[in-house]
């Protein structure tokens, strides 16, 4: 362990990902030509191939599609144990994501969660996923 | 259905030293394994004018053939991580098909144990979507991906941290069959339930080993093959695909690309599931064999978890499967899916000492690369 975690690299499609979430949005993109949602984001729609995208706000709400605790943490950084997961927005895109703020004996597939921005360092913000409020 | 022939056969096989094997370069151990590989072919090295390696340098097909004084009319270096060999060995023996060479060796080679090259996060590529968005979140690679298929596949069919450890059980008891196997002494169920959780629900022994080592496996025309002593085993079918590269991007976590390798592997030997008599399927990790298992096609989806059960997979069931010990106990130099050819070609020609399968005539080695991300099924055979 002797590392930070690496920074998010940018490209024009990365940046606009993580200038939103820095802004406190979680930005998909969104196709204008058929209403296909997709992350991340690409020159053309993966659906109708149509170059006619958008980033929009996702609603941040979603579940867990699958998680794991991890027990040894390769940065300084980041204390073990963290919980990683697979995170399927309403809006039908699945991320890679952390979940904060709940017990690991709690979590589990399918959970519903609902974005949360946690500021890591240089100006960059992670959107990350805590368990859904009521 | 009529079994058919693509005409090609697999003449050599060999593994370089394995294990720790210190004070050598990866290309050292391929250079030794191919030189294996022509004896047990009986063929000289002049032989060979088609390479396919990866993943020893940069330039790895040009440094290997460098390394052994040829120069092949055929070179490959496409590397799909662990199943790239099992891709090879399907672009060789088209390219055979097609003219472009008469006798192609591929090989491997790896000293990742002795060079302490694995790292906890694994390599972090410039430029890829995952260095864009995913590695922030320290993901281990590649097991954390292993991890979250697993945590699902417990959800969705009710499989148990039991159910995982029969994997690692069966490759134990097969290697404790092979003196080249890295471990051997005895592993039971609550041996892996009581190892270190890495990345849940995979535990250490749910893993492969790390160690050092080679491979290599040679292929020819059944007509060429026909002259050499020891029988050819044909390559009757193969496919590849590949799904994925960032965790985000797989379009399921139990649907996988096997399901595609498969059934294109078998349309093409004319052959179904029923038809194996020895599996080979790539054991990064014990989840592997469950899905793989159900992907290709050996059983219904979530009924693998059963499937293994009583020691089915283990010596001495009726399912013989990674019978020299898998990576989970025999080797695992970083890319396992040469060893796979090896042991099914050993299988097939009946020189599997203590481990034999009895009188085997269908293998199917099946390999995975990078994170469930590429998929390469082959199926061999013999009269």
């Amino acid at each position: 362990m002797a590392s930070l975690r690496p920074l998010p690299e940018g490209d024009a499609y990365a940046e606009a990902f993580w200038k939103g979430a820095s802004n406190g949005q979680l930005l998909i993109q969104h196709c204008k030509s058929c209403g296909h949602r997709q992350h991340y984001a690409r020159p053309f729609c993966l659906k109708c191939r149509s170059d006619a995208l958008e980033m929009v706000p996702a609603s941040g709400k979603g579940t867990i599609y699958s998680f794991t605790v991890i027990n040894r943490s390769p940065y300084e950084d980041l204390p073990a144990p963290y919980a990683v997961a697979l995170v399927r927005l309403e809006e039908g895109v699945t991320l890679l994501s952390q979940i904060v703020d709940c017990d690991p004996g709690r979590l589990r597939c399918d959970l519903p969660v609902e974005v949360s921005f946690q500021p890591l360092r240089d100006g960059v913000t992670l959107p990350v996923f805590r368990p859904a409020q009521p | 259905m009529a079994v058919r022939t693509t005409g090609t056969a697999i003449i050599g096989v060999a593994e370089s030293d394995l294990g720790a094997v210190p004070g050598r370069t990866a290309a050292d151990l391929a250079v030794q394994a191919s030189l294996r590989a022509t004896e047990d072919a009986g063929i000289a090295l002049s032989e060979i004018d088609g390479l396919s390696t990866c993943n020893i340098s940069r330039f790895s097909a040009i440094q290997l053939a460098e390394q052994l004084g040829i120069f092949p009319s055929y070179v490959d270096s496409t590397i799909t991580g662990g199943s790239s060999f099992e891709s090879h060995l399907a672009h060789a023996s088209a390219a055979i098909r097609a003219g472009l060479c008469s006798t192609a060796l591929i090989a491997y080679g790896s000293v990742q144990r002795s060079r302490r090259a694995r790292k906890l996060e694994g390599f972090l590529e410039s430029g890829t979507s995952a260095a864009q968005y995913e590695s922030v979140y320290a993901p281990l690679y590649p097991i954390s991906f292993y991890a979250m298929v697993a945590q699902r596949y417990m959800h969705e069919y009710g499989a148990k941290p039991e159910d995982l450890a029969e994997v690692a059980v069966a490759a134990r008891r097969w290697a404790a069959l092979n003196p080249k196997a890295f471990k051997r002494d005895p592993l039971t169920v609550e041996d892996v339930l009581a190892s270190p959780m890495v990345s849940s629900p995979l535990r250490a022994a749910d893993c492969c080993l790390v160690t050092d080592g080679g491979g290599a496996v040679i292929v020819t025309s059944t007509a060429r093959a026909k002259d050499l002593a020891k029988k050819p085993v044909e390559v009757l079918g193969h496919a590849e695909t590949t799904t994925h590269d960032a965790m985000s991007q797989a379009p399921g976590l139990l649907r996988q690309g096997s399901a595609s390798t498969a059934r294109r592997a078998f349309e093409m030997a004319g052959l179904a599931p029923s038809d194996v008599d020895v599996t080979q399927i790539y054991d990064a990790f014990t989840i592997n064999v469950l899905v793989g298992l159900e992907n290709l096609g050996f059983c219904g989806y979530g009924e693998a978890k059963d499937f293994v059960k009583s020691g089915r997979i283990a010596p001495g069931g009726d399912f013989p499967l990674n019978t020299q010990g898998g990576g989970l106990s025999y080797c695992h130099p970083g890319m396992f899916g040469i060893f796979l050819l090896i042991e099914a070609v050993r299988q097939l020609r009946g020189e599997a000492g203590p481990r034999q399968v009895s009188d085997p005539k269908v293998a199917l080695c099946h390999g995975t690369g990078g994170i469930f991300s590429a998929h390469s099924t082959v199926i061999l055979g013999v009269q």
